[in-house]
């Protein structure tokens, strides 16, 4: 017997004390999973990578039999050092890897509709209130050692162990469904009953679920198919309709000037083709950024409509606000031509447009270089311009009216705030004081930078004087002394005198392209600035080339010099993407005929330039179908009888770079017109990426749902004072009618309002919002553009996989379980499906028994994880 | 041993105490059971989260420190800790709840790491080696009844000594006459009186050899004078009275050494639960 014992004790101290202890005393075989992370490691290296004690010594062995830990770190925390992505949440070791929180409102909600009847496993059982607030280990569920078993199986009888009600079966007992599959996030509005009754019906078509559903790659979910399969066949169309017209971003209203000078105003140069009676408005999106403008608000609450075609041309407080709108507008301007992203950053912070985010965003999206172009082409003066104004006004005293009689400078314009801020601090919602107090400092040190420009010795050179010599150049070139190719306007200082302006092109009628040199030879590039036209100094505007070249008489020096290089080296890359005949094409001393600059013409300020149509490109006096929309051959000149006289006119067809168009259907991207003074964006379609950039801009915005009646009511008051102001109207109630629209029309809209609207409105520009509805986050709401999709990577409550359960595509299939609901009043179903705040679903809440058909005793499994998942909300090891 | 000794075994009647023993048979059985059964009523209403390998671990070793008391109350004689026959009775219905907790503590597996699978094979040993002397003490006295004189275990040897000089007289006798017998000796007989019977035969003790000798005998009745047959009806005595020896020796040696097999397995056994308890708690998961 003693020798029995003493070759015991003998086998065990050699099986502890040799190499081989691990696998001496390894209860098992780990998993292939484990076996294959540790497969590197060996002997007591193999164990120490999940249990601390393997590299313990015996008595701390003998201390663990008699404490409540082992030696080392608890055993979960090895487990999570690998399993820390799996696990990320805030609880990875509370029961069901949630908060204990949660767990206790689920059990007390559970308990309080079980009405108290397990109280004998209550008794009986485990204290299972110590779950939600213990942490329980891994190795309570996953037993590893046992080889290939697998540790992820749960048997019922582990979760009941916990569950207080407990239920024999799925088939017998189970509780039944409350709401599943329940309510969903609604990101887009679709109506399935309307699609399936109405809309596939009478298209002839056969409605099928998988016609705008399949499985994602998991086969658990159901997704939607992308537009182009699932929604184009119908929608496309609609949605190149709408958005026919393109969305303005700049518009020119026509001014009349006259009748402004004549009134002791002064509107400064506004385009002769744009100066002849008041009619057209702004566009929206300039009338949305001068929403935080104080006098900008100020003039365009006094005009209320702000259709100038209703304009009161004999009411002198109309004319001072359009006088004033359209200097405000012209500030703006020079800050999008010069791309002045801090600046129109803080409009758009003191208008209330968008968040941070969206903002920069929107900003991103604006087309600088067309922009440049265009007001370099419509205001070739306007840096100029607005300099000499900044420095007109310092001298000047602040006006004690409430309107600017006077044009302003930056400091009256301080004054003027503070004194519109006293008076009628309710006048611009959105323009918060400490948004004004930003944005005149803003203003204020944007003038400073006027002030340098303003002190320019050229400032008050001007085209007509062509006598004078440049300071900073000390022989100006002989083609300084030419004249400069800028359109003349209606202004005064910079008018051009007409025997300089170059010939209104024909097609006999070639411009003199040795008179036209916009760049003066043999000049450093740093002077090329101060040397270079008044209308263009120290502006970015006047560095561009670009906007010397004009249909018909782009000029070309004689010889390419090295500044000329220099030059066109430095062109900004959105200019060369023009192909400049000037720097590249044109060769030099050769004066080139319209067909030679017509591809310069035609270049397109669009994304995606389609192809030249070589037909609509040979020079042709025809009007073409778009009457709006002129080629270069069809430029509004002073010839052209149908665009009526246009004294001063400088706008010839030789002068401006016109877009090229096709049928509209055809536009794509930003397209300028200049016979009528529009930047228009045409979006590609679906989902158009600056179309989006716009929606999230706006839906950011926080536009109220509804109007508020302290707002109509202030509204109503300040209008029955004479003190128009103006509501922030809810889109919704310019949609629907949902808010009194009488009231509503008697105030004056917000810009922002206006612009939302088109955008916003379920028949707006594009039909975005039609389908696509906004999701409420805090800090604003965000479009969603993507359908609800369940995150089936993370394990859920209730786990449902589609996979099983499609046996076949047929529609038949989705329908045993989702059967639409039909009771639904017609009459709310707009208000349903467009109500983003409520989850909703068209179809029928499911019962149990529509599962218990097959998961029942014999048939499919009713096991609890079939459809339950333990650990919520991390990702799934087993998708 | 032979038919007539099985057929008189089976009918040989129960005791007179027999019903009493039936009964405590019975009554500890219904006690066993029971216990096990609320065992495994409360197990079962605790929660599976509990490991169970837990509870059903240190429930058995309890039990097997019960058993091993058993040795231990032995040793303790002067004590009033009740009888050894009720202890040996309960030992024994421990024995069997024993094998219950094992086989619920491993659950449906083999234990495949190779200390487990040692502690197995120990605790399983040891509950063979119990199973065996529980059948072994209540088959023996009745085999051994049936021989028709009774031997100690230590006169054995001496016994067989004296029976192998006899037989060989006997030889010597018949060595004047024809010499058959003694050739039948030198080639059959001697070693089966003169060396102890194979391990084989000490673990299942049979007759077949008595029998082929008796029988290879009697075949020389023909060959033989009178004198010679009396000499082959004494040393077919000797044969027979050589087997139930042998059959004394391999039964009084089975009752002598299982329990030696059992308690030198138990105590191993013991060396490797403690072992165990020790790593389980070292190593344990939580």
């Amino acid at each position: 017997m003693l020798a029995a014992v003493g070759l015991t004790v003998a086998l065990v101290a050699i099986g502890l004390g040799g190499p081989w202890r691990g696998e001496f005393l390894a209860p098992g075989p780990l998993c292939s999973s484990h076996a294959r992370l540790l497969g590197d490691l060996q002997g007591t290296d193999r164990c120490a990578a999940c249990h601390d004690a393997a590299t313990s010594s015996s008595s701390q062995w003998l201390a663990a039999v008699f404490s409540a830990h082992t030696p080392g770190p608890v055993q979960s925390e090895h487990c999570l050092k690998c399993h820390d992505s799996t696990f990320s949440g805030s609880a990875p070791l509370a029961a069901h890897s949630v908060p204990s929180t949660t767990l206790a409102q689920i059990t007390q909600r559970r308990s309080r509709d079980s009405g108290g009847r397990q109280w004998l496993e209550t008794l009986v059982a485990w204290p299972h209130a110590k779950i939600h607030h213990e942490s329980l280990a891994c190795a309570t569920c996953h037993r590893e050692h046992h080889g290939e078993l697998d540790l992820t199986t749960m048997t019922d009888r582990q979760c009941q162990s916990c569950h207080i009600e407990r239920y024999h079966s799925f088939e017998l007992d189970h509780p039944e469904f409350t709401q599943w599959p329940g309510a969903m996030p609604r990101h887009l509005a679709f109506d399935h009953e309307a699609h399936e009754t109405k809309h596939f019906p009478g298209k002839g078509q056969t409605y099928a679920c998988n016609s705008c559903h399949e499985s994602d790659v998991t086969r658990r979910v159901q997704t939607l198919r992308p537009f182009a399969d699932a929604c184009a066949s119908c929608h496309a169309e609609g949605i190149v309709a709408s958005t026919l017209e393109g969305m303005d971003l700049l518009s020119l209203p026509r001014l009349d000037v006259a009748t402004l000078r004549a009134a002791g105003l002064d509107p400064g140069d506004w385009p002769a083709d744009a100066s002849s009676e008041f009619d057209g408005t702004f566009a929206e999106p300039i009338l949305a950024l001068l929403a935080g403008d104080p006098l900008a608000t100020q003039a365009m609450t006094q005009l209320g409509d702000l259709d100038l075609a209703w304009l009161e041309s004999d009411n002198p407080q109309h004319l001072q606000a359009v006088t004033q709108l359209s200097w405000s507008v012209k500030r703006l301007l020079l800050e999008l031509a010069t791309g002045d992203r801090d600046a129109l950053t803080l409009r758009l912070t003191a208008a209330g447009l968008g968040q941070p985010e969206t903002q920069q965003a929107f900003l991103a999206s604006l087309p600088y270089a067309q922009l440049e172009e265009a007001i370099a082409v419509w205001f070739p003066d306007l840096e100029f311009e607005l300099a000499n104004r900044d420095t007109q006004a310092q001298t000047l005293t602040p006006p004690a009216a409430s309107l600017p009689s006077q044009p302003q400078g930056p400091d009256n314009w301080e004054a003027s705030v503070a004194e519109e801020s006293s008076s009628s601090p309710n006048l611009t919602p959105q323009a918060a004081p400490d948004l004004v107090a930003i944005f005149s400092a803003a203003i204020k040190e944007l003038s400073q930078d006027r002030k340098v420009l303003a002190e320019n010795p050229l400032r008050n050179w001007r085209p007509g004087d062509r006598s004078t010599t440049t300071p900073l150049a000390t022989e100006p070139p002989a083609s300084a002394t030419t004249t400069p190719t800028e359109p003349a306007t209606t202004s005064d200082a910079p008018q051009v005198a007409s025997q300089d302006l170059p010939q209104e092109t024909s097609e006999d009628d070639s411009p003199d392209s040795t008179a036209i040199t916009p760049m003066p030879a043999q000049i450093p590039q740093a002077a090329l600035v101060p040397t270079l036209p008044a209308a263009s100094s120290g502006s970015l505007l006047a560095e561009n080339p670009l906007r010397h070249l004009r249909a018909g008489n782009a000029p070309a020096p004689p010889q390419e010099t090295p500044a000329e290089a220099a030059v066109t080296d430095h062109l900004p890359t959105e200019n060369s993407q023009l192909e400049n005949p000037l720097a590249t094409d044109v060769p030099a001393g050769t004066t080139p005929t319209q067909e030679e600059t017509s591809p310069s013409s035609q270049t397109i300020d669009s994304q995606e330039t389609p192809p030249v149509d070589t037909e609509l490109a040979e020079p042709t006096t025809e009007s073409t179908d778009t009457p709006e929309l002129a080629t270069s051959e069809q430029l509004p000149s002073e010839s052209d009888p149908s665009l009526g006289e246009s004294p001063g006119v400088s706008l010839s067809s030789a002068d401006q770079v016109l877009p090229w168009r096709h049928e509209p259907s055809q536009r794509i991207g930003w397209v300028r017109n200049d016979a009528q003074f529009r930047l228009s964006y045409y979006p590609q379609g679906h989902a158009d990426p600056v179309l989006r950039i716009w929606l999230e801009l706006l839906r950011s915005s926080g536009l109220p749902e509804s109007i508020s009646t302290e707002e109509l009511a202030h509204a109503m008051v300040e209008l029955a004072r004479g003190n128009p102001t103006w509501i922030t109207t809810p889109i919704k109630s310019l949609e629907e009618g949902v808010a009194p629209k009488e009231p509503a029309a008697l105030a004056v809209v917000s810009p922002l309002t206006t612009w939302s609207t088109k955008l916003l409105a379920s028949n707006g520009f594009g039909g975005c919002a039609r389908c696509h509805l906004p999701q409420h986050r805090e800090g604003g709401d965000v479009m969603v553009w993507q359908g609800y999709r369940r995150d089936v990577a993370r394990g859920e409550f209730t786990a449902f996989s589609h996979a099983p359960h499609l046996l076949t595509s047929d529609s038949q299939v989705c329908q045993s379980c989702h059967q639409l609901e039909t009771l639904r009043q017609p009459e709310l179903q707009v208000v349903i499906h467009r109500a983003p705040l409520e989850p909703h679903s068209d179809f029928r809440p499911m019962i149990r028994s529509d599962c218990a058909n097959c998961h029942r005793a014999g048939q499919a499994s009713q096991a609890c994880s079939t459809c339950h998942d333990y650990h919520v909300g991390t990702l799934r090891l087993h998708p | 041993m032979s038919s007539s000794t099985q057929t008189s075994s089976k009918s040989l009647a129960l005791p007179a105490s027999g019903s009493f023993f039936l009964r405590r048979r019975l009554r500890n059985t219904l006690l066993t059971a029971s216990a096990l059964l609320l065992f495994a009523i409360v197990v079962g209403l605790q929660t599976p989260l509990l490991d169970r390998s837990w509870i059903t671990g240190w429930t058995l070793l309890g039990v097997l420190g019960f058993l091993t008391a058993l040795s231990i109350r032995k040793r303790l004689s002067f004590l009033p800790l009740g009888s050894v026959s009720s202890w040996m009775q309960w030992h024994l219905q421990a024995g069997w709840a024993s094998v219950v907790l094992f086989a619920w503590h491993i659950g449906p597996r083999i234990p495949d790491g190779t200390f487990e699978f040692a502690l197995a094979i120990l605790f399983l040993s040891v509950a063979g080696s119990g199973v065996f002397g529980w059948r072994l003490s209540r088959s023996a006295p009745r085999q051994l009844a049936i021989l028709p004189h009774e031997v100690r275990y230590e006169a054995i040897p001496a016994r067989r000594l004296a029976l192998a000089e006899n037989v060989r007289a006997i030889v010597l006798e018949s060595a004047n006459t024809t010499g058959v017998l003694g050739d039948f000796y030198l080639s059959h007989c001697q070693s089966f009186f003169e060396r102890p019977r194979s391990l084989l035969y000490r673990l299942i003790p049979t007759g077949t050899t008595r029998r082929r000798l008796e029988a290879q005998a009697l075949r020389l009745d023909r060959y033989l004078t009178d004198r010679e047959r009396d000499l082959r009806q004494r040393l077919s005595l000797a044969i027979r009275e050589k087997d139930d020896l042998d059959f004394h020796a391999a039964i009084q040696g089975r009752l002598k050494y299982w329990l030696f097999a059992h308690l030198a397995s138990t105590y191993s056994m013991w060396i490797l639960v403690v072992v165990h308890v020790v790593l389980v708690h070292a190593f344990r998961g939580t």
